[in-house]
């Protein structure tokens, strides 16, 4: 089974600003990801979903004093403490990443096949024709149509979907083995998402990638991920497969969540929120830890809750960190 | 592409079209030219006379088409003062050294304003970036009469090395070429800066860096380009600020430009000649911006998309 475990991260924590007032965006997170897995990454807009993605990429937040602490192995080889060279290789290479807004992921000044054929020409010296004939290549596999003349598009000239299909070639390009795409539908429209979403499914399929998806529509997580991980002010609260969180989902957080998406069915009702607001950044020295960050808004919290809550393993390689977890049904 | 420059060609030539009604215009509120040309002893008729041989008895639509067509036959009026020269060959006579000390006081400003404003923006927060500001703060509050004189104190007065004023071997430009280049140098910093910062800051620089490319290349191939087009766009007025600088600059350094013609001729009421430079500033200035909208046409895709 560890044979299988293509990234594997151990107490990740991503930190910035003086070191007496630390803040701490992403704070001790760990998780597996197996070969061709897909693994959600659901929560709030704050909660440091996006800092956790290019913090994996050993990419630290533009702040003062950023630092990224913790362990990253990418098939059993440590990524922290690797040079800037060696870990530029692994980037678009080993490891790729789709971005939120294709058009500001690409430059507009320059040809869509420059943009893409980088990746390669970042690391490798490579003739001009191989380098045209492998962002061909990439062009195809993203589904675009007459690759000839794209290659020589600029980003305007070109739809939004299909936008994001040329970052979605420029991540699989160097035919990486872990792919992060970081909300990469949020500003699609409807229909397009539902043909990106199946691009990216059937990419991941073609090349056998782990892909980590980091989002917060429940909806795409039900389509693309086989676990989720619930991440709340910069912690994961629970961990498990799609189906049984949300079936039975263990956290009370991720139960409000799930609660709050509304339904087809039955009659139109108010949409349920929850109750408060999330905490902003978190600050705390890592020997020092805290009560549980939901406990204010939760239902379930007592006098116990201002202790750290315990990381508890159940079944079927599940996860819940609370001290009263709902009751499996 | 083709059709964009076509489009902006005709626009220049529109904006050309409409300074010279100004200009004409402006010649007309500055006074009746008859009474400063007479001597005060001079009679009724003579007045007439004059009034009709300089065709000031036309309408004056009348006077606009023919001071249009002398003017596109290169006929801009004769100085009022001395041998009365054609006005437009004194101001061409001159044109010369300004265009060297604008030239060179451009280059300058850009050659070291740019690599300033990059660095300062890739090093914020370092002392480069604070020597970087303080510069540009100062280039751009110093007046640029005083920096010229206490130059010229410094330099020339005091220790003797480069000489005061006049037009001859290349120390005679080191002078006027910093007052001149001074203010766009601090323009062309904080332009830079400022735009550079924004384009480290962006997605696709984040993208870059995701796709493995190494900061110098990030910075070449991606934030550079961008971070120019700001600096491009203003290159018409810093053209701009050169030539109404160089009045200035020209006057103090004795510079035998049209800038200190200009100055000259408004002082002796040489209203042709003041005219003719005028309109070769003008000129000079539609020029320049119509080179920065080709060179933008160039620079950004965008642009050609937009023209088309």
């Amino acid at each position: 089974m560890s044979n299988d475990i293509v990234l594997d991260v151990r107490n990740l924590r991503v930190s910035f600003g003086p070191e007496e007032t630390r803040l701490a965006p992403v704070d001790d997170i760990s998780f597996e990801l197996n070969q061709g897995e897909t693994l959600g990454i659901v929560g709030e807009s704050g909660s440091g979903k996006s800092t956790l993605g290019m913090a994996l990429m050993c990419l630290a937040p533009a702040a003062q004093n950023a630092r990224i602490e913790g362990s990253i192995k990418l098939q059993g080889r440590e990524l922290m403490g690797l040079s800037a060279d060696e870990m530029r290789s692994i980037r678009g290479h080993s490891m790729a990443m789709i971005l939120q807004d294709p058009m500001a992921s690409l430059n507009p000044v320059r040809l869509l096949g420059d943009q893409v054929g980088e990746v390669i020409t970042a690391h490798q010296m490579i003739s001009r024709d191989s380098l045209k004939s492998r962002v061909l290549k990439a062009f195809t596999s993203v589904r675009i149509a007459s690759p000839e003349q794209r290659i020589n598009a600029y980003p305007h000239q070109i739809s939004g979907g299909m936008r994001q299909r040329i970052v979605g070639a420029a991540a699989i390009i160097g035919q990486p083995q872990v792919l992060i795409a970081d909300e990469p539908t949020t500003s699609l429209d409807v229909t397009i998402q539902a043909q990106y979403l199946d691009l990216l499914k059937d990419l991941q399929r073609e090349m056998g990638m782990a892909m980590i998806f980091i989002t917060h529509d429940f909806g795409v997580v039900a389509k693309m991920c086989d676990r989720v991980a619930v991440i709340y002010a910069g912690q994961i609260v629970e961990t498990a497969r799609v189906r049984d969180l949300f079936r039975t989902p263990r956290h009370w957080y991720t139960a409000a969540l799930i609660a709050c998406v509304p339904k087809l069915q039955g009659e139109a009702k108010r949409l349920a929120a929850i109750e408060g607001q999330p905490p902003r950044l978190v600050s705390r020295k890592p020997d020092q830890p805290t009560a549980c960050r939901f406990a204010p808004r939760c239902p379930a919290a007592d006098k116990v809750c201002e202790q750290a809550p315990p990381e508890t393993q159940l079944a079927n390689g599940a996860m819940v960190r609370c001290w009263h977890p709902r009751e499996a049904s | 592409m083709t059709r964009a420059i076509i489009t902006r060609c005709a626009e220049a030539l529109i904006a050309l079209f409409l300074m010279s009604a100004a200009i004409f215009a402006l010649r007309r509120v500055t006074g009746d030219p008859v009474a400063l040309l007479l001597s005060d002893s001079a009679t009724e008729a003579d007045r007439m006379a004059l009034t009709a041989n300089l065709g000031l008895d036309q309408p004056l639509l009348t006077q606009y088409v023919i001071f249009l067509r002398d003017a596109l036959h290169g006929d801009l009026g004769r100085s009022l003062i001395g041998d009365r020269q054609p006005a437009l060959d004194l101001v061409l006579s001159r044109l010369g050294y300004s265009l060297q000390l604008a030239g060179v006081a451009l280059v300058f400003s850009f050659l070291i304003g740019i690599p300033l404003g990059v660095m300062s923006a890739v090093h914020r927060g370092r002392f480069i970036d604070f020597a970087a500001r303080l510069l540009a703060l100062i280039g751009q509050s110093v007046p640029v009469f005083w920096l010229g004189i206490v130059l010229i104190f410094l330099f020339s007065v005091t220790l003797g090395l480069l000489p005061t004023s006049g037009y001859g071997d290349w120390r005679h430009f080191i002078m006027p070429a910093l007052t001149l280049g001074l203010f766009t140098l601090a323009a062309i910093t904080r332009l830079c800066r400022a735009s550079m910062l924004e384009a480290l800051n962006s997605e696709y620089v984040k993208f870059a860096r995701i796709k493995g490319v190494s900061e110098n290349q990030i910075l070449i191939k991606h934030a550079l380009r961008n971070s120019l087009m700001p600096v491009v766009t203003f290159m018409g007025t810093f053209f701009a600020a050169m030539i109404t600088g160089a009045v200035v600059v020209e006057t103090v350094f004795s510079w035998p430009g049209i800038g200190r013609l200009a100055y000259e001729s408004i002082l002796r009421r040489d209203f042709p000649v003041v005219q003719a430079t005028v309109l070769t500033m003008t000129l000079l200035f539609i020029s320049c911006n119509l080179a920065v909208d080709l060179i933008y046409l160039w620079l950004d895709p965008r642009m050609r998309q937009g023209a088309k």
